[in-house]
């Protein structure tokens, strides 16, 4: 008698935990590619995930946004060194001031000096992060922003980098 | 004719002396892979285990694994000059857990067939990552051939579960092969 009900209970666990068990973690990668930034009349990357086969077969079964990092590469072609940064928003901005004031910071890179090229492992992106909660918001809300990448002063800047999401679903 | 009974049940719950009551120490190691989890590839692991089976069908252990995965790689920048395969770190785990044993667990001479369900501080460890701990729970089969020198060889596969945040969770298949030593207590 005791033998089957631990038995049986062995066996309704993983029943216990099914809602779980049909998920998957998946790593979903996006490129931002010869993006390049200039201080006047700052362009901007419009993304969009759906693009992305992986992200738009799973977007509605998303149960959580694990991490989020940038591996790539960052040239500093302008005539001081630069400290890069990127930010998100849904609105179109033409100057760094109103990127700084409405758009959301999510990365800072380290000081690349003038034409070098700064390159990131996947291990060392997500240190560079800022405000994971905001982008990942972004991912789970349809995919679609724009990206803009600015630096202080004057700065000419390409950026070559692919966006690493890893997130779970349902399968 | 008590005395006879007491024998008798003795014999038929036992099969050996050495397997009335039973306390063993493990040491196992084997394959780690990882189920439907882009972000690592199968990797080995080790652990040992100190059970006891207070009856020929019931046991219980506690065990602790140390665990690696094998490195994820992603191909970034497709199709452009700077295309590139690039991986990162597939991590450390450590679990720390406790299990029930169901089956043939008291040792002894022979085939021993069981179950076992279990849970454990799951803890995951990788470079540029924060730290992941949740309790895990895992359930399988084991087969130990036990020898007369007290000695068993083991095979175990685990089927084990770590929910995360958001109702999801990881899975990860484990293949073990060990040996056990049994002290016999009886």
């Amino acid at each position: 008698m005791i033998k089957n009900l631990l038995l049986t209970v062995a066996l309704l666990i993983p029943v216990v935990i099914a809602g779980c068990l049909a998920s998957g973690t998946l790593v979903v990668v996006f490129d931002i590619a010869e993006f390049i930034s200039l201080p006047v009349s700052i362009v901007y990357q419009p993304i969009d995930l759906t693009l992305n086969s992986d992200y738009e077969d799973h977007k509605d079964k998303i149960k959580s946004i694990d991490t989020i990092t940038l591996t790539g590469f960052i040239v500093n072609r302008g005539s001081s060194d630069a400290v890069s940064e990127i930010w998100i928003s849904d609105e179109l901005y033409t100057d760094t001031a109103s990127v700084r004031q409405n758009a959301s910071l999510v990365f800072i890179s380290p000081s690349i000096p003038v034409n070098d090229t700064l390159f990131l492992h996947w291990a060392d992106g997500k240190a560079n992060m800022r405000n994971q909660d905001i982008l990942a918001d972004q991912i789970k809300d349809g995919g679609q922003f724009n990206v803009y990448g600015i630096a202080d002063g004057s700065f000419n800047l390409q950026y070559d980098l692919s966006v690493i999401i890893t997130l779970t679903a349902g399968l | 004719m008590r005395k006879t009974v007491v024998i008798l049940i003795l014999i038929f719950m036992a099969g050996n002396a050495q397997a009335l009551t039973d306390l063993a120490f493990g040491v196992y190691g084997g394959l780690n892979a990882p189920i439907v989890q882009d972000d690592a590839r199968a990797g080995t692991g080790f652990g040992f285990r100190v059970k006891f089976a207070p009856s020929p069908v019931l046991g219980a252990a506690a065990f602790f694994e140390s665990r690696t995965y094998g490195d994820p790689e992603i191909v970034i920048l497709q199709g452009t000059p700077n295309e590139r395969t690039e991986k990162t770190d597939g991590g450390k785990v450590t679990v720390l857990g406790i299990e029930g044993l169901i089956g043939s667990t008291g040792g002894g001479i022979g085939p021993h067939f069981y179950w076992m369900v279990g849970l454990g501080n799951y803890k995951w460890t990788r470079d540029g990552e924060e730290d992941f701990s949740k309790v895990g729970y895992h359930l399988g089969p084991g087969l130990e051939i036990g020898f007369p020198s007290g000695l068993g060889i083991e095979a175990k596969a685990k089927f084990e579960v770590v929910p995360t945040d958001g109702g999801g969770s990881r899975k990860n298949l484990l293949i073990f092969v060990g040996a056990n030593y049994h002290f016999g207590l009886m």
